[in-house]
């Protein structure tokens, strides 16, 4: 059998064996899924975002079902740097999972604290920076909806390390593609995007949202179409290599956001339904580039959108 | 994962080998799988049950084990629940033979109570799977009459036929709502007049409200008393942090894993606010 190359580079050192990663929120720091596979098996593994201190998250309800998606409102529960570092890398590095560790912060300072302490950590491959938290000290908008404070935000973490730094993009924002502009000149080395769509739900009978913190996000299926658009918008705006998100649950899912420009994807939602689903993406992914004689990186960018 | 890596193993296979009302507003599946080479599940735990083969409805819905028997190299696994939506409507209409699919068993399951110790269970509702099967589980150890189980349900139509179980010397109180069977009024009550129960091993899992009930009712009294609790799930094995209820750990209020550091937990682990439910 021919050998395909799975292998995709998104720059700056992070050159990963396939195209397939975990999506952080959904993956823990490893442990679990461990139980079920290999998890070095993965392009990476993105694990739950970290904040200087441990955050206990919000109260319950943090979850609901909705049309082929859940809203959660988790609440960013951590277990802080220092429990991260002393307690979760061992692991990780012990079954030797490439590692992408993302961040959290409610200020600049926190998230450069944060970044600063985890450059100098042994086993982790990257960062990813998580700008939908609120910015608590300008009134609470997340710094991920303008361009202005996602930029200086990015620019300031730039100077923090020479790690490759990946942002995560928030889609509740009003123009994705300037933040996306904005960032990658501040020293972003790639984009990932989605993160969730912030959604609501409420009880008839109690007449109150079912969630203890009013609005979740969605993800899943249904946020898939937005999330692929948001993918070739923001290719056609930014240089940098791109992962996509959002709603992943086959190969052909995970192929579609390769073709709209992403050079790798993260998988969340659907590993809940089947702890196998990265490893099936991954062979799905094998057997399609088999079939079309391409290697991974062929496949990026490779949508024919006409005048698109 | 223990000994040689088998490699990667996920969603379980098996088959409907027998569903129906057991009772009224009651359900029972029994799940056949081919190869068990596992060792058993332990009462208190629970299994994910994929109810859709699409994407609607998404998640899995979690299931407390009811009993479990090997059979040959396979076994069959009972559940029983109620049709609350659009999850169990799917799954109270799959046909026997239907091949279904799920993760399990998870989560942290009950302490067995020490060998002489009076048990008392206390059962309420859809929560007497998890009770039913630690029942079973004592008998097949000669120690069923240890047993004193407190089962309430509103009517007297409601409740899981235990005469058809094998549970020799296992006293059962049964409690309606309406005096239909049994006596009429809440378990707790029963317990509030036993005064101090000090020295009994208690078990309990039923509506939070009731669990709640006896939690504060038991508090101050010298006795092990562990609450098989629930919560909305996603994933169902640790990874999502969406069933996470509060405790108290070393005085410091944190959330914890309904699936994972649960859905058992001992009432000394436990606060009044822990009994979130559903």
């Amino acid at each position: 059998m021919e050998e395909i190359d799975l292998t995709v580079d998104l720059g700056r050192g992070l050159r990963l064996a396939n195209p397939v990663m975990s999506a952080s929120g959904t993956f823990g720091y490893g442990e679990e899924a461990s139980r079920y596979f290999d998890i070095s098996r993965l392009g990476a593994v993105v694990v739950k975002g970290i904040s200087a201190e441990p955050r206990p998250g919000n109260p319950p309800p943090r979850l609901v079902e909705t049309p082929s998606g859940m809203l959660n409102s988790i609440g960013l529960q951590n277990v802080g740097l220092e429990r991260f570092i002393s307690e979760k890398m061992p692991f990780l590095r012990s079954v030797g999972a490439r590692v992408i560790v993302n961040v959290l912060g409610g200020s600049v300072e926190e998230y450069a604290l944060v970044c600063e302490r985890l450059s100098g950590v042994d086993g982790i491959a990257a960062l990813e920076i998580n700008i939908s938290c609120p910015n608590v000290r300008e009134g609470g908008e997340a710094f991920g909806m303008k361009p202005g404070p996602a930029a200086e935000l990015v620019k300031v973490l730039r100077t923090t390390t020479d790690m490759h730094m990946m942002v995560k993009l928030s889609p509740n924002c009003g123009d994705i593609a300037g933040v996306a502009r904005a960032v990658e000149e501040a020293g972003a080395d790639s984009l990932s995007l989605i993160n969730a769509i912030t959604g609501m739900e409420i009880d008839l009978q109690s007449r109150k949202p079912v969630l203890g913190n009013i609005v979740g996000g969605l993800s899943g299926p249904a946020i898939r179409p937005v999330a692929l658009r948001m993918v070739h918008q923001v290719r056609q705006a930014v240089a940098i290599p791109l992962v996509g998100i959002g709603g992943i649950s086959e190969g052909r899912h995970a192929l579609q956001f390769m073709m709209a420009g992403a050079c790798a994807v993260q998988v969340g939602t659907a590993f809940f339904s089947d702890p196998l689903v990265h490893l099936r993406i991954i062979d799905q992914i094998r057997q399609f580039l088999l079939q079309s004689g391409e290697n991974a990186r062929d496949l990026v960018g490779s949508l024919d959108a006409g005048n698109g | 994962m223990c000994g040689d890596d088998p490699g990667p193993s996920g969603l379980r296979s098996g088959r409907v080998s027998e569903s129906g009302a057991i009772a009224r507003d009651l359900l029972r599946m029994v799940v056949s799988v081919e190869k068990w080479s596992d060792p058993p599940p332990i009462p208190g735990q629970f299994l994910m049950m994929r109810v859709s083969e699409r994407t609607d409805p998404l998640l899995s819905r979690p299931f407390s084990i009811g009993g479990f028997e090997r059979k040959g190299d396979g076994a069959a696994i009972e559940i029983l629940y109620r049709e609350v939506g659009v999850g169990t409507a799917a799954m109270a209409r799959w046909p026997i033979g239907q091949e279904i699919h799920f993760l399990g068993p998870l989560g942290r399951g009950f302490d067995f109570p020490p060998e002489g110790s009076r048990v008392l269970l206390f059962a309420g509702g859809i929560g007497i799977p998890p009770l039913l099967f630690l029942a079973r589980e004592m008998a097949a150890r000669g120690r069923c009459g240890e047993l004193t189980l407190l089962y309430s349900e509103p009517r007297h139509d409601r409740f899981y036929p235990l005469e058809s179980c094998f549970l020799p010397g296992m006293e059962t109180f049964f409690c309606t709502r309406d005096g239909s069977r049994g006596r009429k009024g809440r378990v707790t009550e029963w317990l509030r007049e036993q005064g101090d129960v000090s020295g009994t091993s208690l078990f309990s899992c039923g509506p939070t409200a009731m669990m709640r009930d006896i939690f504060i009712m038991v508090s101050g009294m010298e006795l092990t008393a562990q609450y098989s609790l629930e919560s909305r799930m996603a994933c169902g094995f640790g990874v999502c942090m969406g069933c996470a209820i509060p405790v108290l750990v070393k005085g410091e209020a944190t959330y914890v894993r309904v699936c994972t550091e649960g859905p058992v937990f001992d009432g000394r682990e436990l606060t009044e606010g822990s009994f979130v439910g559903i």
